[in-house]
């Protein structure tokens, strides 16, 4: 796997394990995880997926994730990793 | 001071509350009820002869040297089978007994060779010094007589020779084998004269016998007859220091017994509170490899990997990775950096280290070797409970009545430990025995062994531990068996209401499930039953828990269980991780993961930030770094080019060689701190040589938050404890560190940690050690957690939804590989593979079932291909009942097996720990080794190579 084949898999992984929850609090609790987690880098390459459009595969949850991550992360270290 | 051994005070210590006093020579004494008359004389220092008592086992009343005469009462009782009573009168000198005593002495020394002088154990021997004590002067019955001099000497046991000429027949062998160890490899043949020791069949040697080399019996034998091939070799320690065992997470605590730097044996300590005096063969007899030829104790550079290494100054080694660092992060960026912790070093070593990345190299890409074991723990322990960290201390595990293990293999793994819970499964000392549930695919040891059997083991399908925990947990509910007074008082009703409505809806069912798990649904059913109901549940696991694709989701069911059923709070219950590494608990703890300083706090909590940026002076960074598998892929992208790593070797315990190979290929500068030229260091730059746990002062953490000192006993060969060389790279990048020694880094750590606020190294020697939280609520420790409450307030229910594993079985494929570990090796071998432990596990081998061995035409012994969608390699071939059809197992001990070359990249969804535990494999007949294994060999022999320069001056 490559790295954003690999983020798009974790995403969605996280996704399946929070299952149960209905899909805004499914998301949020991705969201979540995605943001004490992952590093900037990783954030940012996964917000640009979906802002390219071509986030299609990640699952209906995830993509609502990453769009809640993409609002929250903080914007000087997503947009640059500095 | 001059050596002596640790006081033996000849029978083991009553434990019972009420005290019972008597005259022993005239002087007063008041001991706890049940006490010997033995130990009572000996706390007053009056050390009665004796023989076949030492305090390590029961006494057994065979020799008659310690006869004493007690007021009131006719003829001469043994004292260490005699429990003291109010107002006894006791004499333990008395011309009759001192008679008796030498009639005794004479009967045994007759038939003993009289080489005292060139003895082994000469100034050592307990039959020497007790024949002193009676003041034996001449034998009446010569030494003509039937003896047993001259019988040959059994020296197949790597660490210790058995010399039956000099047996004495006291048992306590035979005892320490049965009670303290038990596994029950020794019997006394015969009876009376012709008694004679054994290690199973006539025909057994130790070697080939069921022995585990523990060295119980060698320690309990008073004579040469058991003696370590050290002590023969060396001589007689001079001096003891006290220190803790660098292997697994039990944390044995040792007394190391040297001659001038020269170690001759490891004692365990018996004061030791995790190991109350026992220990296992890696602990007590693999400590050679701290002098082992391979052992680097300069530091070397090379320009690029397929280079000679140049052995240079340790200024031109650390300049250079200073300036090595600093170039690539003003070319690549601030966070191209990054640096591993590991989990075999001090918790100082661990601290410097993510202080290196965090205050140096400002970013938080610090990982540790614990992401590929327990991560999940933290975790998922954290989620449920509010703690990071397992419940209870070991001794709580006597007090179990249920003892439950999931994906653990204690025997193999957790020895010490395993022997203190087997001792509560044959219920000595008139408790019933505990009753025992395992859970795991492979029939571990413990499932049947001498005087233990498991009530029920579900041998479940690899990868479905979350579908076994959610059927329990469904008939639990459904069949009223839950706490609920428990739980009202300790959890939050709401959430736990939620949880049961889930695990109760019939998609739970055993039954249902059963085609998933293939565990009977009768059999789980039963076990969870057992469990609810059976008194106090213990629930212990390991690594078949965490390193699985939903690691979290099982230590959460597992906490989940624990909660319904009442079972956390008090001795005898909880939830216990056994950690792999001796440190793991430490490393996590020391704030090694890239989102949490130490203590387990959040980066992006800006009150803890604050309180390191004023300490350090330095912003720390809010974002969480990278996890070792996603440093990796970074390093694929180009994106990450350098990283320290330190006593951690990630190309052979990481997952997916390949992909790891690649990513370190991919880097700049690698800089290898480590002891030996380790695989990992074949793609490295820069090799800094490191020090062993005999060489440094510092603290480990066991898997029950247990503190504990590790002295120095030795000067490290390279030159510098492994802090130290932290330190130097640190000041060679200008960071002006001045610490003299880690108690002023364990300082800084109970500063800027809550948790550690009352540790210091002072109070760690005065008390032993302490577990964590030490505080103000707690300032001696705490060795039983969340006794009045829960650390996050209330206990939280975590709905764990089955999610199979993406690694699946197919015709390509059809079998599952699961892997594990065997005694006498440790993780990936660097250490006891260069000992003589190699005696018994020369090889990694594969488990397989003999229906499965059978359709491929395979037999024992036979050398198979392995083969996964990452990679394949070749081993030989084990046919056992161990495994169920349809799974095969080995270990990853050996390089040239390289098991992970096979391994996946599927991880767990919630901490990336790998899943080691679930590939899917196919298995034919082999003619040798693969590509794979014959290149890298290859690769290996080239990036050893040290360029040979002649010797200046
Ligand atoms: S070394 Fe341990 S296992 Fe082996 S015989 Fe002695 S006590 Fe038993
Ligand atoms: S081998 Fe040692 S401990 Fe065992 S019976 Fe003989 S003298 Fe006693
Ligand atoms: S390896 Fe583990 S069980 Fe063995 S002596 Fe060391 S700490 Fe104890
Ligand atoms: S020591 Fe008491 S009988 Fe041997």
């Amino acid at each position: 796997m490559n790295t954003l084949d690999h983020l798009v898999y974790m995403a969605n992984q996280i996704a399946r394990n929070f299952g149960t929850r209905d899909r805004d609090a499914a998301a949020e609790a991705v969201a979540g995880h995605i943001l004490r987690y992952w590093d900037p880098r990783m954030k940012r390459r996964i917000i640009a997926y979906v802002a390219d459009g071509a986030g299609s595969d990640l699952s209906d949850v995830a993509a609502l994730a990453v769009s809640m991550v993409a609002e929250k992360a903080q914007p000087d270290h997503a947009a640059t990793g500095a | 001071m001059t050596y002596q051994p640790q006081k033996d005070f000849g029978t083991p210590a009553s434990n019972a509350s009420d005290t019972v006093s008597l005259s022993i020579d005239g002087r007063e004494i008041s001991v706890p009820a049940g006490t010997s008359v033995m130990r009572a004389a000996a706390e007053l220092d009056n050390n009665i002869p004796k023989l076949c008592a030492t305090d390590n086992v029961k006494s057994f009343g065979s020799c008659r040297l310690c006869l004493i005469e007690i007021e009131g009462r006719k003829g001469t009782p043994a004292s260490c089978t005699t429990p003291v009573e109010d107002g006894m009168v006791v004499k333990t000198q008395t011309p009759h007994l001192q008679k008796l005593r030498k009639g005794v002495m004479e009967l045994y020394i007759s038939d003993h060779p009289l080489d005292c002088l060139t003895c082994s154990a000469n100034n050592d021997c307990e039959l020497q010094d007790q024949a002193a004590n009676v003041g034996l002067r001449d034998l009446r019955y010569g030494y003509e007589g039937a003896n047993h001099l001259g019988e040959a000497t059994d020296t197949s046991n790597p660490y210790f020779d058995f010399d039956p000429s000099k047996c004495i027949a006291c048992s306590r062998c035979v005892r320490a084998c049965d009670e303290v160890q038990g596994t029950f490899a020794l019997t006394m043949d015969g009876r009376g004269f012709a008694s004679k020791i054994s290690a199973g069949l006539p025909t057994d040697d130790f070697l080939s016998s069921e022995c585990v080399s523990c060295g119980a019996c060698v320690e309990a034998c008073p004579t040469a007859t058991l003696q370590e091939k050290a002590v023969t070799e060396i001589g007689k320690p001079d001096r003891t220091e006290i220190t803790t065992c660098a292997y697994c997470g039990v944390g044995c605590t040792f007394r190391a017994e040297m001659r001038g730097e020269q170690l001759v044996r490891m004692v365990p300590w018996k004061d030791g509170k995790a190991n109350r005096g026992h220990s296992c063969v890696k602990g007590r007899f693999a400590w050679g490899y701290a002098n082992h030829q391979d052992r680097i104790t300069k530091p070397m550079i090379r320009e690029s990997i397929d280079q000679p290494w140049r052995e240079v100054s340790w200024d031109e080694a650390l300049g250079h990775a200073a300036s090595e660092i600093k170039r690539i992060q003003k070319k690549y960026g601030r966070l191209s950096v990054g640096g591993i912790t590991s989990s075999r070093c001090t918790n100082e070593e661990t601290f410097l280290v993510q202080k290196l990345v965090r205050a140096g190299f400002g970013n938080n890409n610090v990982d540790t070797c614990a992401r590929v074991c327990h991560s999940p723990t933290g975790y998922g322990l954290n989620t449920t409970f509010g703690t990071s960290a397992g419940t209870q201390d070991f001794d709580s595990v006597e007090e179990s009545d249920v003892i439950l293990v999931i994906g653990a293999n204690p025997t193999d793994a957790h020895p010490v430990f395993a022997s203190r819970m087997k001792k509560r499964l044959r219920g000595i000392d008139g408790k019933p025995p505990a009753k025992l549930i395992v859970i795991d695919p492979r029939r571990i040891d413990l499932v049947k062994s001498p005087h233990i059997e498991a009530s029920h083991h579900l041998p479940l399908q690899p990868g479905t531990n979350v579908a076994v925990l959610t059927a329990m947990a469904h008939v639990i509910v459904t069949e009223g068996l839950a706490d609920e007074a428990f739980i009202r008082e300790r959890c939050d009703w709401d959430e736990y209401a939620e949880w049961a409505a889930f695990v109760a809806d019939d998609r739970h069912a055993p039954e249902t499930l059963e085609p998933v798990t293939r565990v009977p649904s009768e059999e789980l059913r039963a076990a969870a039953r057992l469990f609810a109901t059976g008194g106090n549940g213990a629930i212990y696991y390991g690594l078949g828990v965490t390193e699985h694709s939903q690691g979290s989701s099982t230590v959460m069911a597992i906490a989940n269980l624990a909660m319904a059923t009442g079972n956390i709070g008090r001795p005898g219950v909880g939830v216990n991780p056994l950690r792999g590494q001796n440190n793991v608990q430490g490393a996590c703890d020391m704030g090694s993961f890239p989102h949490e300083l130490s203590g387990y706090r959040h980066v992006s909590d800006a009150t803890t930030r604050a309180l390191f940026e004023d300490d350090w002076g330095v912003p720390i960074d809010s974002e969480p770094g990278l996890r070792i598998p996603n440093m990796l892929d970074a390093a694929v992208d180009g994106e990450f080019k350098a990283l320290y790593v330190q006593g951690e070797d990630i190309l052979q315990s990481d997952p997916n060689t390949k992909h790891v190979s690649a990513g370190l290929a991919a880097m700049e500068c690698v800089i290898v701190h480590d002891l030996f030229l380790n695989e990992t260091a074949n793609y490295a730059h820069i090799f800094l040589p490191g020090s062993t746990f005999l060489e440094k002062n510092g603290t480990f953490t066991n898997a029950e938050r247990r503190i504990q000192l590790v002295n120095k006993v030795m000067t490290p060969v390279n030159g510098m404890e492994d802090w130290e060389v932290t330190q130097a790279l640190a000041n060679a990048m200008g960071l002006g560190w001045r610490y003299s020694h880690p108690s002023e880094i364990m300082d800084e750590i109970a500063r800027l940690t809550p948790t550690f606020a009352g540790v210091n190294f002072a109070r760690l020697k005065e008390a032993g050690s302490l577990q964590w939280p030490v505080n103000e609520a707690a300032p001696d420790g705490s060795p039983i957690m969340h006794v009045d409450g829960f650390v996050r307030g209330k206990g939280q229910f975590v709905v764990t939804d089955y999610v199979p594993t993406d690694e699946k079985t197919g015709p390509r494929f059809p079998l599952l590989l699961t892997t594990g570990r065997i005694l006498s090796h440790y993780n990936v071998g660097a250490q006891t593979r260069r000992t003589e432990n190699t005696s018994w596990h020369p090889e990694d081998l594969l488990e397989m079932h003999p229906t499965d061995a059978e359709n491929r035409g395979l037999k024992d012994g036979d050398w198979t291909r392995l083969s996964s969608r990452s990679g394949e390699t070749t081993l030989r071939l084990t046919v056992t009942e161990r495994v169920a059809p349809g799974v095969v197992y080995t270990t990853f001990h050996h390089p040239a097996t390289q098991a992970n070359v096979v391994t996946t990249d599927f991880s767990d969804w919630a901490t990336n720990c790998p899943e080691y535990k679930v590939t899917a494999v196919q298995v034919a007949a082999s003619n040798g080794p693969t590509d794979w294994q014959e290149e890298y060999e290859e690769l290996s022999e080239q990036a050893r190579r040290i360029e040979t320069v002649e010797a200046a001056e």
